[in-house]
């Protein structure tokens, strides 16, 4: 998969007349779509070709239950041409994106969907109106993130990596707990493969961080407080607490750039950003948003902060210090 | 061969090999593997302290109180991230226990301005206790870095003696007295505010308060020393090196009178609070200055020249 070459002139015309058009009307299935269903899946390949001799693999997995369902809206109305847009501007060649959808296996109907990793606009846009949101989720605090890991880990296959050794990314939107381990019965289920027993998430993460980089994207800062202890614990600061959704494809790119070396520092993030024309607004929560990230893939960021010599308090304490007690 | 090989490896009685009759079986044993290999990226990572099955690389000592020692360290393995430890001075008791459950009641709030408010105080992360050099153990509680603070008010004071610009003061004081409006008004007081537990973020002109161990529930008392506190800590970085700790004559008038009320009337604090005099401030700050606008603020400006 990934044949084919990426306009941004194509897709924004693709996108041009579904402003005005409801979710239901751009994401017109109503089940899982037939070639997005897992059932049997053996491999999802990213590979190089002529046209894209460095192909770079990136992964949408969408929150599609209930409280989530904007993101997919915004990417299939607006944001994905300026998602490509900024990682041209920050020259990554051969980007092939891959959609998944991901739900409440333990209530949803199609809680997991697999699309194909792409290169054309077309072709883009298709797994991703493909996605069907169901909306639900089961009120358990939890989804199902645990099998999208496990998908990648277990179903894909990147020339980037056993080529390159270069991983590939992941970009989770979610804003609920993973469940604590891949149910070897949902597994069965939902891919029609037998699992010898149940997968701590810690271990699945671990399976997939060989190849992708991972990230968790909470949407907002209010949502971030019911599930991002949890998640920093498995992902660290590749947990990303944006401030709206609607920064979820800047920060993707931003984490790309960043992560490639293309761009600096966030001054570089937000200089890219704002010769592409997004709003000044927008560019300061992405960049704020990408502070923790950014930090540990600076090697001078340590440095800036204050460090404190030797050990032991100050021999003679500054004069102010007694009006504190 | 028993049954359970239909769907996962057993051991086999005889050879004692790990056997199954399915030959599309998915091995979790692989799944566990991985986990081992990331675990094992951060053996022999030096000088490392261990806090449970978690591992921390200590990167600097970022300074201490009366207390505790503080470091910024590196978490390491899988979820690499940047924390702050608090390692205890006693090698007895548990003394980080208070600020420990004080940070997670404050992380807890739900009312409105929470998502922004929590994300200016300490995220604690662990406690437990870590081995110190000479084999004893001490308390240590983990925090979450705070990204994007440059050091506290204290550490700014050393290096502009002379003091900063009141446009500064103003800022940092409106950033305190917001926060304190979020702390007492959830029922909190800090009971510690001086420049050390005043952290500084140059690029977005924040702060965040941190040294909550002797924060306790609230009182008009506790809330008036916390708006007194807060208006000696403005006094001091106005000051820098002054020891009179005189609010100085290039302070406008109208915010210093504010500040020399606040900082030594405690009386009249009790009957104020932070979003009032927050008000007060911004109104002062406004007829001596203007509508307020983004001034670069550099805390250590002579390092940078040279």
């Amino acid at each position: 998969m990934g044949h084919g070459n990426y306009s941004h002139a194509a897709h924004q015309a693709m996108l041009a007349d579904r402003a005005a058009l409801s979710a239901n009307e751009i994401f017109a299935q109503r089940g899982c779509h037939a070639l997005m269903d897992p059932r049997g899946l053996k491999a999802r390949e990213s590979r190089d070709s002529a046209d894209h001799p460095n192909s770079m693999p990136i992964v949408f997995a969408l929150d599609v239950t209930g409280s989530m369902g904007a993101i997919p809206r915004q990417l299939a109305t607006r944001d994905l041409p300026n998602f490509m847009k900024l990682l041209q501007a920050c020259s990554i060649q051969d980007p092939q994106l891959l959609f998944m959808a991901v739900g409440d296996a333990t209530s949803d109907r199609a809680p997991l969907q697999v699309g194909q990793f792409e290169s054309t606009a077309e072709l883009m846009d298709q797994w991703l109106t493909w996605s069907y949101l169901e909306e639900g989720g089961g009120g358990t605090g939890s989804e199902s993130y645990e099998l999208v890991f496990y998908t990648l880990a277990q179903h894909t296959d990147l020339d980037s990596w056993s080529k390159r050794k270069k991983r590939g990314y992941l970009f989770m939107t979610g804003d609920e707990l993973p469940y604590p381990a891949v149910a070897r019965h949902q597994v069965s289920a939902l891919l029609g493969e037998v699992l010898d027993e149940d997968i701590p998430v810690e271990e699945v993460i671990a399976a997939a961080a060989e190849t992708y980089h991972l990230f968790f994207l909470i949407p907002d800062l209010q949502r971030r407080r019911r599930c991002e202890a949890r998640w920093r614990e498995l992902l660290g600061d590749n947990v990303i607490c944006m401030e709206s959704p609607d920064d979820t494809c800047a920060v993707a790119a931003a984490i790309v750039g960043l992560t490639e070396g293309a761009l600096a520092n966030l001054d570089a993030v937000a200089n890219t950003m704002k010769s592409q024309g997004i709003a000044a607004d927008r560019v300061s929560a992405t960049v704020r948003a990408l502070k923790p990230y950014a930090t540990r893939l600076d090697p001078d960021a340590v440095r800036r902060m204050h460090l404190v010599g030797g050990a032991g308090a100050p021999a003679r304490a500054p004069w102010w210090r007694r009006l504190f007690g | 061969m028993p049954g359970q090989a239909r769907w996962r490896l057993v051991v086999c009685p005889y050879c004692r090999s790990s056997v199954t009759r399915n030959a599309e079986l998915v091995h979790a044993a692989a799944f566990h593997d991985a986990l081992l290999r990331r675990r094992s990226q951060a053996q022999g990572v030096a000088p490392t302290v261990a806090l449970g099955d978690r591992r921390f690389r200590v990167l600097g000592r970022l300074g201490g109180g009366e207390s505790a020692e503080v470091y910024l360290a590196d978490e390491l393995g899988c979820a690499a991230q940047l924390v702050v430890l608090k390692v205890a001075r006693d090698a007895t008791g548990s003394t980080l226990n208070p600020e420990w459950h004080v940070l997670q009641s404050l992380q807890a709030i739900e009312t409105a301005g929470s998502a922004y408010f929590s994300q200016r105080l300490p995220q604690p992360v662990a406690i437990g206790s870590v081995v110190d050099q000479d084999g004893s153990h001490r308390q240590a509680l983990v925090l979450r870095c705070a990204h994007g603070t440059w050091g506290s008010l204290a550490d700014v004071m050393a290096l502009n003696p002379a003091g900063v610009d009141a446009r500064h003061a103003v800022w940092m004081w409106r950033r305190v007295l917001q926060l304190l409006a979020f702390v007492h008004g959830n029922g909190w007081a800090h009971g510690a505010l001086s420049p050390d537990h005043l952290l500084v973020e140059p690029r977005d002109h924040g702060i965040q308060i941190i040294g909550w161990s002797r924060a306790a529930r609230s009182t008009p008392d506790s809330r008036a020393r916390d708006l007194v506190q807060s208006a000696w800590s403005v006094r001091a970085v106005l000051a820098g090196g002054d020891p009179t700790g005189g609010v100085g004559t290039q302070v406008p008038a109208q915010i210093g009178a504010l500040l020399q009320r606040v900082s030594e009337d405690a009386r009249w604090c009790r009957s104020q609070d932070a979003s009032t005099l927050d008000a007060a401030l911004l109104q002062a700050a406004h007829a001596a200055f203007g509508p307020p606008r983004f001034m670069n603020f550099d805390p250590a400006p002579d390092q940078r020249r040279h």
